[in-house]
């Protein structure tokens, strides 16, 4: 029997403010995983601006595609399927990648694979390591905050989410009360590395309740308090002083992702048994705090503890063209009526997906 | 092959000719939203109809805006991927030259008046281009005056005109004035087809760039209350 032909995957993600192209291939090598990052578009309104972002995507995305192929040393002829991120998102972003992928696949007669973007994420670790289903994700980000368990491509349970906002928009918050700039994780964790994270009390909601659901609305309304005490006393901060409830309020982030990821370790340790794996993925996985103490948390719970490389961490395109392989791998592909969706959960079973146009068996 | 498509206003709108404007295929489906999930499909249906392979596609005409800024940034999305694709030249056409082209093309247009092309701006008013009724049939119509973005108050002491013609995709939007008549037209990929003939060769470019007019709604952020002191 001939050897089953590499297939070559050209993945497209624009669900946020990173336009970004990879080009995979079926044996796991990434020929290219160019980002364009919009930050300067953005960084004089404090957050992204989903118009800014939707006019930078289709004005940057064609450019980013030829970079890529130059990189790889291909031609688009030579990709044998294209895949986008289709949600969840901000939708203007998400419809330029859902229309340029699936145009791209009509000219080249080529399949289309809608890709959604916690999947690309859940599925990443794979694509740099040799880590079999199932294992439990942390998938921390600006936009996202889950705990889920990985059991397959398709088959993801939902053991926690955020009831408010994600992790990362609670640092980014934080760091604009303190007037840290952006972005807001980096120089708030860099600024609370010289603080004390005991000199103020902040709540940690959610923690020594049931369950691994996530919260940070109350936290932040703690610290914006704090900080309306400072102003109204009309004293300047100190630079210690900033540092000081930088390292508190990120101590009380991490404590609140460490109780409630020890919940998940519980709940999934009572489903699949011994041979334990733990990831981190998104963005705020960079911060060095969370990443130790859930490597100790790991190491308490019995779990082996895996964080991919910064680069596939935050939003990429090798990640989506990873995930579609791992689609198409199953004969799944899309067909071009396929909708982007600003809102795409990924747990089917809690919410089965809707108006979808998968074809083929579902595992 | 010259593929024309529209998504700008109402519609998701295509249609396949061959170079000398001969319509070989068209569809338009009145949609103000949804054109992401609808356009790919319906251009695949015209060229399977037809039996036209997408490689021999050598000319894209496309509405750039101002339009719904995601309808304008689909058919722009769709136009730039093709081309990346096929290595076919786009002539980006905005939504003030592809009306002024139909309503020129229809004959409707007395040589003496103006013709304005206003297109809603929501809050801001209307964007609004002036043309004057080219020599020929044949020819491009001439910008007299604009594109930019006029209150509707001012809307009629803008044109400078006694009289005119106005045009564009919502005239219920536009105040009535004594001296100006008002033809409603939407974009159609036929008759953006019919428009591209007008253009020379020299007019198709490698890309397309939307045109919006009106700058994102966002305001930059204020200074933080809260920063160290000495």
């Amino acid at each position: 029997m001939a050897a089953k032909k590499e297939q070559i995957m050209l993945g497209i993600e624009t669900s946020c403010d990173d336009t970004a192209v990879g080009i995979v291939t079926s044996d796991k090598r990434i020929l290219a995983n160019p980002v364009y990052n919009q930050f300067k578009e953005h960084e004089i309104y404090g957050g992204v601006v989903p118009e800014i972002a939707a006019r930078s995507h289709v004005e940057h995305l064609d450019n980013l595609i030829k970079a890529a192929l130059k990189e790889a040393g291909l031609a688009l002829r030579d990709i044998d399927a294209i895949a986008a991120t289709a949600g969840p998102g901000l939708i203007g972003g998400l419809m330029v990648g859902v229309v340029s992928a699936k145009t791209l696949a009509l000219a080249l007669g080529k399949p289309f694979l809608a890709i959604n973007h916690l999947e690309g994420h859940a599925l990443s670790p794979r694509l740099v390591s040799d880590i079999e289903f199932p294992y439990l994700l942390l998938l921390i980000s600006g936009g996202h905050c889950q705990l889920l368990s990985v059991e397959g491509v398709e088959k993801y349970t939902r053991l926690g989410t955020t009831i408010d906002d994600a992790v990362g928009e609670a640092f980014d918050k934080g760091a604009k009360l303190l007037g840290l700039g952006v972005p807001g994780g980096p120089k708030l964790e860099k600024t609370a590395r010289s603080g004390n994270p005991e000199r103020y009390s902040l709540p940690r909601p959610l923690v020594g309740k049931p369950g691994c659901d996530f919260s940070f609305s109350g936290l932040k309304t703690a610290l914006v308090r704090t900080v309306d005490k400072f102003v109204r006393s009309g004293a300047k901060p100190t630079n210690e002083q900033i540092s000081n409830l930088a390292a508190s309020y990120q101590a009380a982030i991490a404590d609140c992702l460490v109780d409630r990821t020890a919940n998940a370790m519980k709940m999934y340790r009572i489903k699949h048994g011994r041979d334990l794996h733990f990831v981190i993925a998104g963005g705020v996985a960079a911060n060095a705090l969370i990443r130790s103490n859930m490597e100790a948390l790991c190491e308490l719970e019995g779990f082996s503890y895996f964080a991919p490389p910064l680069w596939l961490c935050t939003d990429n395109g090798a990640m989506i063209a990873w995930a579609g392989l791992e689609h198409l791998a199953k004969g799944h592909t899309d067909t071009f009526d396929f909708p982007a969706r600003a809102r795409w959960p990924l747990d089917q079973q809690s919410a089965p997906k809707i108006g979808h146009g998968k074809r083929g068996v579902k595992v | 092959m010259l593929l024309a498509l529209d998504t700008a206003f109402n519609a998701c709108s295509v249609a396949l000719a061959s170079l000398s404007g001969e319509l070989a295929s068209a569809r338009h489906v009145v949609q103000s939203r949804g054109q992401a999930e609808t356009l790919v499909p319906m251009v695949d249906e015209v060229l399977q109809q037809t039996g036209v392979k997408p490689q021999a596609i050598t000319r894209i005409v496309v509405t750039r805006g101002p339009g719904t800024f995601a309808g304008v940034r689909i058919g722009i999305a769709f136009a730039r991927s093709l081309a990346l694709a096929t290595g076919a030249r786009v002539l980006g056409l905005s939504s003030f030259e592809a009306l002024a082209g139909s309503v020129s093309l229809e004959g409707s247009w007395p040589k003496s008046l103006p013709l304005v092309v206003a297109i809603p701006a929501g809050r801001a008013g209307v964007s609004a281009e002036m043309f004057t009724k080219p020599e020929k049939t044949s020819l491009v119509p001439k910008t007299l005056k604009g594109p930019e973005i006029v209150s509707l108050e001012d809307f009629y002491a803008w044109t400078g005109a006694g009289k005119g013609i106005i045009a564009g995709p919502r005239m219920d939007q536009i105040p009535e004035a004594e001296g100006f008549a008002k033809i409603d037209t939407w974009p159609r990929a036929e008759d953006l087809i019919r428009s591209a003939l007008l253009y020379p060769e020299s007019a198709y470019e490698d890309t397309a760039t939307p045109l919006y007019l009106r700058p994102p709604d966002a305001t930059p952020q204020s200074p933080s209350r809260f920063s160290a002191g000495s």
